[in-house]
């Protein structure tokens, strides 16, 4: 459970990110001659309500399905993008087309369906009773250590949800935050450097890590020796807190650099402003070199997945979409893809983004993979017998997804694979070899399904 | 396992518990306490370097040269071994004259005050310490007719102990998670089978500790929700005029209104009046974060502080006052009120108490606790969620819902359902409190499909939608539900809790039963005796042989290597072959049938799926190796086993030694023994009682002292061997 100890964490933030920290330009500039490899970047891109398989498949290649709409693929699918044509909400990726691979096929049937699977879309068990266990975010976090190891953000169905806990778990019963309000993520962020109520909280929150160091160091003191080292968890988080805290104080100038510009969409009642603001404080949290593992969860988990896209002129829910309702004449489907693109744009975007950067011999987003998915698996009353990815990035070539089309073959073909295969290839990318992540489907068990998905792996 | 051989033994060793009651009196700073030429360089000759010396090294360990320094590593980590083994009764094997405890006992002790002196620590394995780790102390010897000479009086070690995850739920329920939106559990429990909630088990670390921050601020947020209107403040409803003092910028507060604030969210908190000390200190700091972060930031960043304070997030038993002659402290009359109430509750103290404890009428001795204790069990007002815990979470049947079955092999399956029937099957034998754990093994009687209408209070069917959810119980697809419950299952099918569907579809796998965790549980929880964890290296299967029984394929277990633990488990759970994998009673077994299915293809050759037959069901089981040979025997079918268990008294002692753990929040030492006999006293002679049980543990020495661990280092090492 304590992934983090109070010397871990120092450890890890000296030898790694907090080096990185004080200079984030310079170092990735001279990481390569000094022969320090890049860290390597998670970003997900989560939206609720579930991928239709058919809007994120070619459309010059049609999708073989049998006739309750399942894949029907009678072995490995695998075929260059090149010649084919992306569907329409994906067009905004198309300049990052030979970076890209499309996966369909993998099941996830432990996570169990229905509106969401909450933590179990990224944990791979089912989560009737919540955060059961280890999120494939959290995992990738303790791989690649930062300041912050992990910076969660998004959007709920509602604008006055400031934290929601959804889809990520440091462990069982450990969920970890997505923060829906941009300006308390900034402030959390890039406070040292805020102004107004931001900096107010900043200096807030520091005043309190010293009262809270310094008293449990007075209980401490009134403990048997035994339970002092009880008590000692306690401070050592403070401690660690604390210390992040001294960081961001440190390091303003950095900050000040690459913080976004805080703009009225940080409060705004549209919902598509705040994903946006959401998006921006993410891509500088990753540029500033705050974080390594981001994850943008746009309405996702139960009961928060029925937002409204006012912003895009949808003023529908997504329930009701997802429901087949449709809105001054447009069709559902048609609103899923606008909504779709929209965040393919947004990914499309943060790409850009982190493209502009120089690091090493090439980009930040070199050394970075963004999936695209949905915590809903194959639809909105999904029950996880496909689970499309779009996958962006190599991750500093340890992926090969330079322009593919893969499709697993149809669930219980000895070829099938499941998403917790292509969590970790993604662990396997950041150095951890893993045999299985989460729990194994247990109607699969003839299956070959331990380690990662080799036709991925470079 | 390494290269030392597996444990062979089959009963826990004396040498282990004393061990853990020595241990933990060593403290860093005490000097030696034996000499290493006395205690320990004959322990060495006497009983391991013929296996581990000059001319044999086993497992490529030589220790005849050991002296007793332990300043390079790789003498600690050879001495660390060394202990571990002595500590888990694991070394010397079985075959060879065992050590007397005290002197293996002798040997650890002086481990642990040279590690402290070499500036280190000596911790016994984590398995000794978790709830599973209690067996290893000999039940022969804790209920020996005479006590060891030496042993101290029953105490606890003094402890912080991390508030549950359901104190912290029932926390929120009431005022203070009043309109707090985005809280979230930031406690875990243990997972997996077992009592999920021991004192030593957890520490709050820092994704924990990062959730209990965010969790502040959205209390804090709620409570002090206010707007301004056409200038003017206002404060939002139903929120405290305390708190609403500090927020107006227009009105800034003066110490007396930060001091209120400060005192109500410590009574709101922690039940108690904020000291003069922490007064000040809280004054001073919400002073200084107005003057740096603004006025409202400022207060409620005060505000927030008090949820986090270390006593909002730990149970404090440390003792109070002055010790006894054996170093022992009872407990505050604070610490006393909130152990009893969390003992049965997940609540603080109920108004009652905390108006005696406020009003100085509540002072901490055996009889006021007894009285307390009482009262609570008495007054059916009072939800004591904490005794159904405790069956559920001794029997394990609640984790029927964690197995994955296909409904497509039977669509009655409700394993929801299952769980709460049993729980009202317990709840019923509780509240009659006649030979409770005996009706608990042996009764015909269960709810079926029962639930109680939470507005009505009357009865009703728990599930509507499974129509034949009641075949599950042996009773006919055409019975009829009653709301006149518990009813009698068919005769000769069941017998308690072990036959209950939940219970065995707990302890099942997702398309089979699984007499091999079965079995460990009945050798576990009720003969008190342990079987090893899987070794790394085993990579456990079973054949994939569908033609034959799921008996004949667990032959595989038998060869010699794995039949040294699988022999403590088999037998025990082959018995309730008896049912099948949804806990429907059955007389024959369901095999494939290779020639017919072979044969089953169509006219392209093609398979057309498996065909399968019945074979003929065998349930015989064998009780073997419980150190108690009135109970050893074979068996012909659950029935016969249960009886056999139910009768015993080992049985009986064993669930008493359970009752302590989850009471205690900890293991028993050899120490507690005159705990476990009293309360065992207590059972028996009230007619089987479990109130009359738990007045006992919850007024036992264990319950009632703390004890500062190194206060009692020198009594225990320095005991007469």
């Amino acid at each position: 459970m304590n992934f983090l100890t109070r010397r871990s964490f120092l450890h890890g933030t000296t030898l790694g990110t907090g080096t990185a920290l004080l200079a984030p330009m310079l170092q990735r500039l001279a990481a390569e001659s000094a022969g320090v490899a890049a860290p390597r970047r998670f970003v997900f891109v989560v939206e609720g309500n579930g991928v239709n398989p058919e809007q994120v498949q070619p459309t010059t290649f049609p999708r073989r399905k049998n006739a309750q709409n399942q894949n029907d693929t009678d072995g490995l699918v695998d075929v260059p993008l090149a010649g084919h044509e992306l569907s329409r909400a994906m067009e905004p990726l198309a300049e990052f087309k030979d970076r890209l691979t499309i996966i369909q096929g993998l099941s996830g049937r432990i996570c169990g369906g229905g509106h969401s699977n909450n933590f179990g879309a990224l944990g791979c068990y089912s989560s009737k009773k919540g955060a059961a266990g280890e999120t494939i975010d959290c995992a990738l976090a303790k791989a690649v250590p930062s300041l912050f190891p992990r910076v969660g953000l998004g959007i709920s169905d509602r604008a006055e949800h400031s934290i929601i806990y959804n889809i990520s778990a440091w462990g069982p019963d450990k969920a970890a935050p997505i923060q829906c309000r941009p300006d308390l993520a900034y402030n959390e962020l890039f406070g040292s450097v805020a102004q107004g109520a931001g900096r107010e909280d900043f200096v807030a929150r520091g005043n309190l890590l010293d009262f809270m160091v310094d008293d449990v160091k007075r209980v401490e003191r009134t403990l048997p020796a035994a339970e002092r080292e009880r008590l000692g968890n306690y401070l050592g988080a403070f401690e660690s807190m604390k210390h992040r805290h001294s960081r961001l104080n440190e390091i303003q100038n950095t900050l000040r650099a690459k913080a976004p510009v805080v703009t009225d969409k940080f409060r705004s009642e549209v919902e598509t402003d705040r994903l946006d603001a959401g998006f921006d404080i993410g891509t500088a949290a990753l540029i500033g070199g705050l974080t390594n593992v981001l994850v943008l969860a746009s309405g996702c988990g139960d009961p928060f997945f029925s937002v409204r896209f006012h912003g895009l002129g949808i003023p529908l829910d997504k329930h009701s979409i997802g429901h087949g309702k449709e809105h001054n004449g447009r069709p559902w489907d048609e609103l899923a893809i606008t909504i779709r693109r929209f965040h393919f744009e947004q990914m499309a975007r943060l790409a850009k983004k982190l493209q502009a950067v120089p690091e090493g011999r090439g980009t930040m987003l070199d050394n970075t993979v963004i999936v695209y998915m949905s915590d809903a698996a194959e639809s909105h009353h999904s029950r996880c017998w496909e689970w499309p990815m779009v996958v962006l990035g190599n991750c500093g070539g340890r992926l090969k997804t330079a322009g593919r089309f893969l499709n697993y073959p149809r669930y219980g073909h000895a070829a099938h694979r499941t998403t917790a295969n292509f969590y970790l290839t993604l662990l396997e990318a950041a150095g951890v070899r893993r045999d299985t992540f989460g729990l194994s489907d247990p109607n699969l068990k003839d299956l070959k399904l331990k380690g990662p998905l080799p036709e991925l792996l470079a | 396992m390494g290269s030392w051989p597996l444990p062979r033994k089959l009963v826990p060793l004396i040498a282990g518990m004393v061990l853990a009651s020595a241990l933990s009196h060593v403290h860093a700073a005490e000097p030696p306490a034996t000499d290493f030429n006395v205690a320990v360089r004959p322990f060495l000759a006497q009983h391991c370097t013929k296996c581990h010396g000059e001319r044999k090294q086993a497992g490529k360990l030589a220790l005849h040269q050991l002296d007793g320094s332990l300043t390079s590593e790789k003498s600690r980590e050879t001495w660390a071994r060394i202990a571990e083994k002595l500590w888990l009764g694991e070394m010397p094997p079985e075959d060879e004259p065992r050590p007397s405890p005290h002197a293996s006992g002798r040997v650890v002790s002086w481990l642990t005050a040279e590690f402290a002196r070499a500036g280190h620590k000596l911790t016994p394995p984590p398995s000794l310490e978790l709830p599973g780790g209690g067996n290893r102390v000999s039940h022969e010897a804790i209920f020996a007719a005479s006590t060891t000479p030496g042993t101290p009086p029953p105490a606890t070690a003094a402890r912080l102990w991390r508030i549950s995850p359901q104190i912290y739920d029932d926390l929120l329920r009431g005022e203070l998670g009043k309109n707090a939106r985005g809280v979230t559990q930031p406690f875990s429990a243990l997972t997996g089978e077992g009592f999920k909630d021991f004192a030593g088990a957890f520490t709050v670390d820092e994704p924990t500790t990062g959730l209990l921050l965010r969790n502040a601020d959205a209390i804090v947020a709620a409570q002090t929700r206010f707007s301004y209107e056409a200038g003017k403040f206002k404060p939002a409803g139903n929120t405290m005029r305390e708190f609403m003092a500090l927020l107006d910028t227009n009105a800034p507060p003066t110490d007396v209104q930060l001091r209120a604030a400060i005192e109500r969210q410590f009574k709101l908190v922690l039940r108690r009046s904020a000291t003069a000390e922490e007064q000040e200190r809280f004054l001073s700091f919400a002073r200084k974060t107005m003057a740096d972060a603004g006025q409202v930031t400022g207060a409620r960043t005060t505000l927030a502080a008090v949820l986090l304070l270390p006593e909002a997030i730990f149970r404090s038993e440390l003792g109070a006052g002055e010790p006894d002659a054996h170093g022992r402290r009872m407990l505050s009359s604070t610490e006393l009120a909130a152990a009893l109430s969390f003992a049965l509750t997940d609540r603080p103290p109920d108004r009652a108490l905390q108006t005696a404890l406020d009003k100085g009428q509540f002072a901490a001795s055996r009889e006021a606790g007894e009285r307390e204790v009482r009262r609570i069990l008495a007054d059916d007002t009072l939800a004591k969620p904490r005794i159904l815990r405790f069956f559920r979470e001794f029997f394990g049947y609640h984790l029927a819902t964690e197995v994955f079955k296909d409904d497509k092999e039977n669509k009655d399956h409700e394993a929801r359902v299952l769980v709460s029937d049993t729980d009202r099957l317990v709840e019923f034998i509780v509240a009659q409190d006649r030979d409770v754990l005996g009706e608990l093994l042996t009764t015909r009687k269960a709810f079926v499909n029962f639930a109680v209408d939470f507005k009505k209070k009357t009865p009703k069917r728990a599930t509507e939608n499974k129509k034949n959810f009641h075949v599950a119980y042996g009773l006919p697809a055409d019975w009829q539900w009653t709301a006149e419950q518990p009813v009698e299952l068919p005769a000769g099918q069941r017998a308690g809790i072990l036959t209950q569907p939940s219970w065995l579809v707990a302890f099942s796998m997702n398309f089979d039963n699984h007499p091999i965790t079965r079995g460990k549980w009945v050798r576990e929880r009720l003969l008190g005796g342990t079987v090893p964890d899987l070794p790394i290296t085993v990579d456990a299967q079973l054949p994939n042989t569908p033609e034959q029984t799921l008996r004949q394929r667990l032959e595989v277990t038998k060869a010699e290597y794995c039949w040294q633990c699988h022999q403590r488990m088999n037998p025990l759970g082959l018995p309730f072959e008896q049912f099948d994998h949804f806990g429907r009673f059955r007389t024959t077994e369901r095999v494939q049938d290779k020639e017919a299915t072979a044969a089953n293809v169509d006219n392209k050759g093609k398979s057309r799926g498996p065909v399968f037959k019945e074979a003929p069901l065998d349930t015989r089981g064998v009780i073997a190796l419980t150190g108690d040979i009135r109970l050893d025997g074979d068996v012909t079918d659950p029935l016969a086993l249960i009886q056999k268990l139910a009768g015993s008294e080992r049985v009986r002692l064993v669930f008493v030694r359970h009752a302590f753990r989850y009471w205690m929040g900890r293991n028993e030492t050899l120490a507690d023994a005159p705990v476990l006999k009293a309360a065992d006293r207590a059972y028996v002679e009230s007619g089987g009682s479990f109130k009359a049980l738990l007045v006992s543990l919850l007024t036992s020495d264990a319950f009632l002292y703390r004890v500062n661990p190194s206060s009692r280092a020198a009594s225990v090492s320095t005991a007469p061997p």
